[in-house]
C-alpha cells in the first residue's frame, strides 16, 4: 500500500480523522482548565506556606498543604487519576471535569513547589525595604515579592504545563478520548498502527513546540523591561 | 547642636544575641530631634543589628527604645512606626519590577493613601532634589549605583520620615559614585529630619554629624562630638581603628 493510500485508509475513510480532532479538542480542555486550576491552587498553596515559613502562623493550613504535596507528589499521576475517577467521584459522570480534577490537583502540587521556591529566592533585602517603608506583610508580598518570584520562575511553570500537556495522555484509562486515545481507536479498526500513533505525536510535538514559543515570548518581553 | 532639648529617642540598657553570639550587650543613646548620628566602628560590632533595632527589623532581647515617650516595646503597629522611621540600605534594595517613579509613590499612595496625581507631583520634586529628574520612567536595572542609592533616598524621603537610618549607604558603590550620594546625605542634614548613620565614610561623618558612637563588640565604646571621637579620644581601640581605616587600603 502506498503511503497516499494509509493516508487515506487511516484518516479520511469513515471519516476517521474525526478521532484525533475530537480527541485533541478534549486533550486542550482537559490540559487548559487543569492548567489554570493547578496554577490558582498551586499558587495559593505556595503563598501560605511562604507565609508560614516567614511568619511562622497559619499553622494547620500548612500543615494541610505539606499532607496535600507529599501524597501528590508522591504517587503516581496515573494512580491518582484512577482513584478520582472510581472513588473520589464515582458518583460524577462528567470525565473531562473529573479529568480537570485530578491533573489541575496533580499539577498544583508541582507549581507550589516551584512558585515557593521563587518566592524564597527573592532577595531578602525586597521584603526588608516594603516592610520599613511601612507596609504590611501581605503588601510586599503581593506587589513587590510575588511579581519578581513569578518572572523568574516563568521557564519552571512552562515546564510544568508542558509535563501536563503530556501527561493528559493517560486520560484514556478513564474511558475518555483525548488525543491518544483517539489515534489508538483508529488503529484498532485498521489494525495499522504507524500512521494514526505518528501522527498523533506530531500532534503533541506541534503544541509543545507552540507552548515553549509562547514561553520565550514571554520571557523576552519582561527582560526588555527590566534587565 | 540640639543636644540640649529633651532627646526624641533614647535607648536603655539594649542587649541582643543570635544563639550564643550577643551582638548587643548593653547601648545607651540619646538622639535629639533633627540632629545626625554617625556610627562607626569595626565589622561586626553590632552597628547594623544596632540600627535596625530602631525601625524593629530586629526586635531586642532586652532594654527600651523610648521614641517621643513612646516605649517601642508598647507598639502594636509596627508598620505605622516604620513609615516614620525611614531605611536606606547598603544594597539600595529598589524594587526592580517597578519603575522609579512607582518605587518611590507605591508607599505614599498604598499606605498613606495619597492619591497617585499629588504622589507623583512629591516624587517629582524628590527627584530633582537628589538630581534625578529625568529618571522617573526608567527601570532601576537602567541605573548606576549612585544613581540607585539617590532613588532609594528619595523613596524613603516619600513617606516624610521623621528618623531617616542609613547603613553603609556608599559601601556598595564605586568610589566616583559614593560623593553624590554623600552630598545629598549632607543636604538633609539640618532640615529637621533625624538622621543616623553606619558609615566607614570618616570625612563625612566628621563634617556631617552632631553625635559620633564609636561601637565595639556590641557596645558603645565612645560617644561624642566628631572633633572629640577623631581629634581628642586617646582610646586606643578607636585610635587604632580610625588610623587603620583613613591611612590603610579600604577594607574595615
Ligand atoms: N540574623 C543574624 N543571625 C545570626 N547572626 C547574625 C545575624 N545578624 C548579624 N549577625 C552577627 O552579628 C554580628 C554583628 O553583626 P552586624 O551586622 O550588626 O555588624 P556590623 O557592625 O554591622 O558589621 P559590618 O560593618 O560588617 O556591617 C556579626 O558577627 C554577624 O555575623
Ligand atoms: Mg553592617
Amino acid at each position: 500500500m502506498s503511503f497516499a493510500d494509509k493516508f487515506s485508509q487511516n484518516f479520511l475513510e469513515n471519516d476517521r480523522y474525526v478521532y484525533l480532532l475530537r480527541g485533541l479538542g478534549n486533550t486542550i480542555v482537559i490540559a487548559f482548565f487543569a492548567l489554570i486550576l493547578g496554577l490558582i491552587i498551586g499558587f495559593v498553596v505556595a503563598v501560605i506556606r511562604s507565609f508560614h515559613d516567614k511568619t511562622g502562623k497559619l499553622k494547620i493550613l500548612n500543615a494541610i498543604c505539606h499532607i496535600y504535596l507529599t501524597l501528590w507528589r508522591g504517587t503516581p499521576t496515573m494512580v491518582q487519576i484512577l482513584i478520582m475517577y472510581y472513588i473520589v467521584f464515582v458518583t460524577v459522570n462528567n470525565k473531562i471535569l473529573v479529568a480537570i480534577i485530578a491533573f489541575g490537583l496533580n499539577s498544583a502540587a508541582y507549581v507550589a513547589e516551584i512558585v515557593r521556591g521563587g518566592i524564597m529566592a527573592v532577595d531578602t533585602g525586597q521584603f526588608e525595604a516594603g516592610l520599613s517603608l511601612g507596609a504590611h506583610y501581605n503588601l510586599v508580598m503581593f506587589d513587590v515579592i510575588i511579581p519578581q518570584a513569578l518572572k523568574a520562575v516563568i521557564p519552571a511553570l512552562s515546564n510544568e504545563a508542558i509535563t501536563l500537556l503530556k501527561e493528559t495522555s493517560i486520560s484514556g484509562y478513564i474511558g475518555l478520548m483525548d488525543l491518544t486515545k483517539g489515534a489508538d481507536i483508529i488503529r484498532s479498526q485498521t489494525y495499522e498502527a504507524m500512521m494514526p500513533l505518528i501522527g498523533c505525536a506530531l500532534i503533541y510535538l506541534v503544541m509543545v513546540f507552540g507552548l515553549s514559543q509562547v514561553t520565550k515570548m514571554l520571557e523576552g518581553r519582561l527582560r526588555r523591561d527590566e534587565r | 547642636m540640639k543636644d540640649d532639648k529633651t532627646p526624641m529617642i533614647t535607648v536603655r540598657g539594649l542587649k541582643k544575641s543570635f544563639g550564643d553570639l550577643n551582638v548587643l550587650s548593653g547601648i545607651d543613646v540619646d538622639v535629639a530631634e533633627g540632629s545626625v548620628v554617625s556610627i562607626i566602628g569595626p565589622s561586626g560590632s553590632g552597628k547594623s543589628t544596632f540600627l535596625r533595632c530602631f525601625n524593629m527589623l530586629e526586635t531586642p532581647d532586652s532594654g527600651t527604645i523610648t521614641y517621643r515617650g513612646k516605649d517601642y516595646s508598647e507598639i502594636n503597629d509596627v508598620a505605622f512606626l516604620r513609615a516614620n522611621v525611614g531605611m536606606v540600605f547598603q544594597q539600595f534594595n529598589l524594587f526592580p519590577n517597578m519603575k522609579v517613579m512607582e518605587n518611590i509613590i507605591w508607599a505614599p499612595v498604598k499606605i498613606r493613601k495619597q492619591s497617585k496625581a499629588e504622589a507623583r507631583k512629591n516624587a517629582i520634586r524628590l527627584l530633582g532634589e537628589v538630581g534625578l529628574e529625568d529618571k522617573a520612567d526608567v527601570y532601576p536595572a537602567m541605573l548606576s549605583g549612585g544613581q540607585k542609592q539617590r532613588v532609594a533616598i528619595a523613596r524613603a524621603l516619600a513617606m516624610e520620615p521623621e528618623v531617616l537610618l542609613f547603613d553603609e549607604p556608599t559601601s556598595a558603590l564605586d568610589p566616583e559614585m559614593i560623593g553624590e550620594v554623600l552630598n545629598v546625605i549632607k543636604d538633609l542634614a539640618g532640615t529637621g529630619i533625624t538622621m543616623l548613620i553606619v558609615t566607614h565614610e570618616m570625612n563625612f561623618a566628621r563634617q556631617v554629624s552632631d553625635k559620633v558612637l564609636f561601637m565595639d563588640g556590641g557596645t558603645i565604646l565612645e560617644s561624642g562630638t566628631p572633633e572629640y571621637i577623631f581629634s581628642e579620644s586617646t582610646n586606643p581601640r578607636i585610635k587604632a581603628f580610625l588610623s587603620k581605616v583613613i591611612n590603610g587600603p579600604k577594607n574595615e
